[in-house]
């Protein structure tokens, strides 16, 4: 069995009568990342401050490595890092500095400590300068190293590609799928950008209004049993298809687009295609994205 | 952890410093000159400075102000007593004019701690908590491994700490700047404290008389009480309204309020607990000084005591609870 890092169950969050968080339960594993995907106002921030430990949960338990946060605070607080709306770290202090006093708050951190995570995070040259000249790619890195400082099991990051640039936002990509894959740190990271999770997280919860719709990994979510073809006659190959394999097809502009369940037949279709003595220009799954999942859970979604 | 947020103001306390000595520059000097000026003009006399003569004067023409038909009712008790001090300087042969660095240091902060050293440690306490809110660094801080009252602890220790270092301050830059000035030193004259006063008169049966050393010590020992108090009090606003702009504010208005209310509503028994009234501790060491019936130094203690300990105890229960929205 794997290690459950995280565990929330059914946790609810009640702020001046408005029940925010209506009971969310969901659980990550070691070297997981989880996407926690919702539009905006659905309670992603809100769950993520009580984790973290900003705020605390009205009812049920969040565990983390086996402590719970309202029990044994600090034992469980040693093991998260975090990034929760945007790094906001002292601007009048230097990198380094911001680091360092940070790495007072917590047992034994050493100078060693701090340049590891600066060093992982490839910012050497600049961690000197004061925060205020970084730019917000630089902030960002400087806010994982912050929370990545005593070596945490796992990590919180909220929205951390808002306001990045495409490049910065690749950068940053890589920084974490290499986090999860060789320190073998739990990742949770909310966002609404469904490509941004589908490229960085093996499981995605995707909730609304205070409430989890689905826990699903991504592969399930991305296998679906839809192909596309070029070939060279679409109409030829679409009869034959119908008529050989019983598969409905449609043309759709220069493209025949099929949909079956048993996907692994895929390779007996194709050559039987080209015994036919047709050719095909370009055969591909086509990839069910989130999006369109999720457009299909949060439909007729209001904000109550 | 104290070091922590230390390290983040010091670069307040720099200002503040820089305040402070263009501050002490201006206002001594202005004293310094406003001394020879009345000296002159009241003996005609710029050759032979005789302190005696002075103080004499000054006996003399609070007579005349007692003779005057237009003197408040309230106000002829206290200059009665003044008369009586003055008198007990003469007989005494204690100088308790001539400026020196000791005199002028007890003075600035006689006239300093109920005004000037509030809004200073107001200006310092109550960024403590609510400028982590305001640029939202206050996440990176309770999202440690550190439970919550740690937090909130460390940061009084260091506003502790820091107004340590402003009294100090004010009391060197004072010693130093006058010295400079007024070329005596003067730690060593008498002073005389203690005086009583019983049904109107002055009783200068249990006066002592002490050093200007010891009184300066006891003085801003005074000054210091009412610095952590303040202190106290605003870094509860700060906990509570996490808006530095706003904290600072609300203290500055109780202040000034409190001296309104000090003056105008003298009758109302309620306002002698309020903590501003109580604030002008140093004053009843010259013994003249009773602003509403009923208080007295231990009295005043008292009171901005349980005003700290409220304080904090609000402070804590409050940081400690609740949900942090940054």
């Amino acid at each position: 069995m794997e290690e459950k890092i995280l565990v929330l169950k059914n946790v609810k969050k009640r702020i001046n009568k408005r029940e925010i968080i209506k009971g969310i339960s969901f659980e990550i594993e070691k070297g997981d990342i989880l996407g926690f995907l919702g539009p905006n106002g659905s309670g992603k921030t809100t769950t993520l401050r009580m984790i973290v430990g900003l705020s605390k949960p009205t009812d049920g338990e969040i565990t983390i490595c086996g402590d719970s946060i309202t029990r044994s605070y600090v034992k469980a607080m040693t093991n998260v890092g975090c990034i929760i709306e945007g790094p906001d770290l002292y601007n009048y202090l230097t990198g380094f500095d911001n680091l360092e006093m940070l790495g007072y708050m917590n047992k034994n951190v050493t100078k060693k400590d701090i340049m590891d995570s600066v060093e992982l995070l490839g910012m050497k040259n600049r961690i000197h300068d004061k925060v205020n000249t970084y730019s917000l790619g630089m902030k960002q890195r400087l806010g994982l190293a912050q929370a990545l400082l005593h070596k945490p099991k796992l990590l919180v990051l909220d929205e951390p590609t808002n306001g990045l640039d495409p490049l910065g936002i690749t950068e940053f990509r890589n920084i974490i799928i290499n986090l999860a894959k060789e320190k073998g740190i739990s990742i949770l990271i909310s966002s609404h950008l469904i490509s941004e999770v589908q490229l960085m997280c093996n499981k995605v919860s995707i909730i609304n209004n205070g409430k989890v719709l689905k826990n699903i990994s991504v592969e399930e979510l991305v296998n679906s049993g839809e192909v596309v073809w070029i070939l060279n006659d679409n109409e030829k190959g679409k009869n034959f298809l119908k008529k050989r394999w019983g598969i409905h097809t449609k043309i759709i502009n220069d493209k025949l687009e099929g949909n079956f369940d048993d996907i692994s037949v895929i390779e007996n279709i194709n050559s039987s295609i080209i015994r036919e003595g047709l050719k095909i220009k370009f055969v591909e799954r086509k990839p069910k994205t989130l999006e369109e999942l999720f457009l299909k859970l949060t439909e007729g979604n209001q904000i109550i | 952890m104290i070091k922590i947020i230390y390290k983040k103001r010091l670069f307040l306390i720099f200002v503040l410093i820089l305040v402070l000595i263009s501050l002490f520059v201006y206002g001594e000097s202005y004293t310094y000159k406003n001394t020879i000026n009345r000296y002159q003009n009241n003996s005609n006399n710029t050759t032979d400075y005789d302190w005696k003569n002075l103080v004499q004067q000054q006996i003399d023409d609070m007579r005349t102000r007692l003779d005057s038909p237009y003197i408040q009712e309230n106000s002829i008790n206290s200059v009665k007593i003044k008369i009586e001090q003055l008198e007990y300087y003469i007989d005494q042969d204690i100088n308790p004019i001539t400026p020196s660095a000791a005199r002028f240091t007890v003075q600035f902060m006689e006239q300093g701690v109920y005004m000037f050293l509030p809004l200073l440690i107001i200006l310092l306490a109550a960024d403590m908590v609510s400028g982590e809110f305001s640029n939202k660094t206050v996440k990176l801080l309770l999202s440690r491994a550190v439970p919550r009252w740690k937090i909130l602890l460390s940061k009084f220790l260091v506003l502790l700490i820091m107004t340590t270092i402003v009294i100090l301050f004010t009391a060197v830059i004072s010693i130093i700047v006058s010295k400079i000035v007024f070329k005596i030193w003067g730690f060593n004259e008498p002073v005389v404290t203690g005086f009583k006063v019983i049904n109107g008169m002055l009783d200068s049966s249990s006066v002592i008389q002490v050093t200007q050393w010891q009184y300066i010590i006891l003085i801003y020992s005074l000054g210091w009480y009412v610095a952590v108090i303040i202190g106290s009090i605003s870094f509860m606003i700060s906990v509570l309204v996490r808006s530095t702009a706003t904290s600072i504010g609300i203290m500055m208005a109780a202040i000034i309020c409190g001296e309104f209310m000090q003056f105008f509503l003298a009758d109302w028994n309620l306002v002698k607990y309020f903590f501003v009234t109580n604030l002008n501790l140093t004053k009843y060491l010259t013994g003249s000084y009773q602003p509403i019936e009923g208080m007295s130094l231990v009295f005043s203690i008292m009171i901005l005591f349980i005003w700290a300990i409220i304080s904090l105890i609000i402070s804590f229960g409050v940081f400690t609870k609740q949900d942090v929205l940054v």
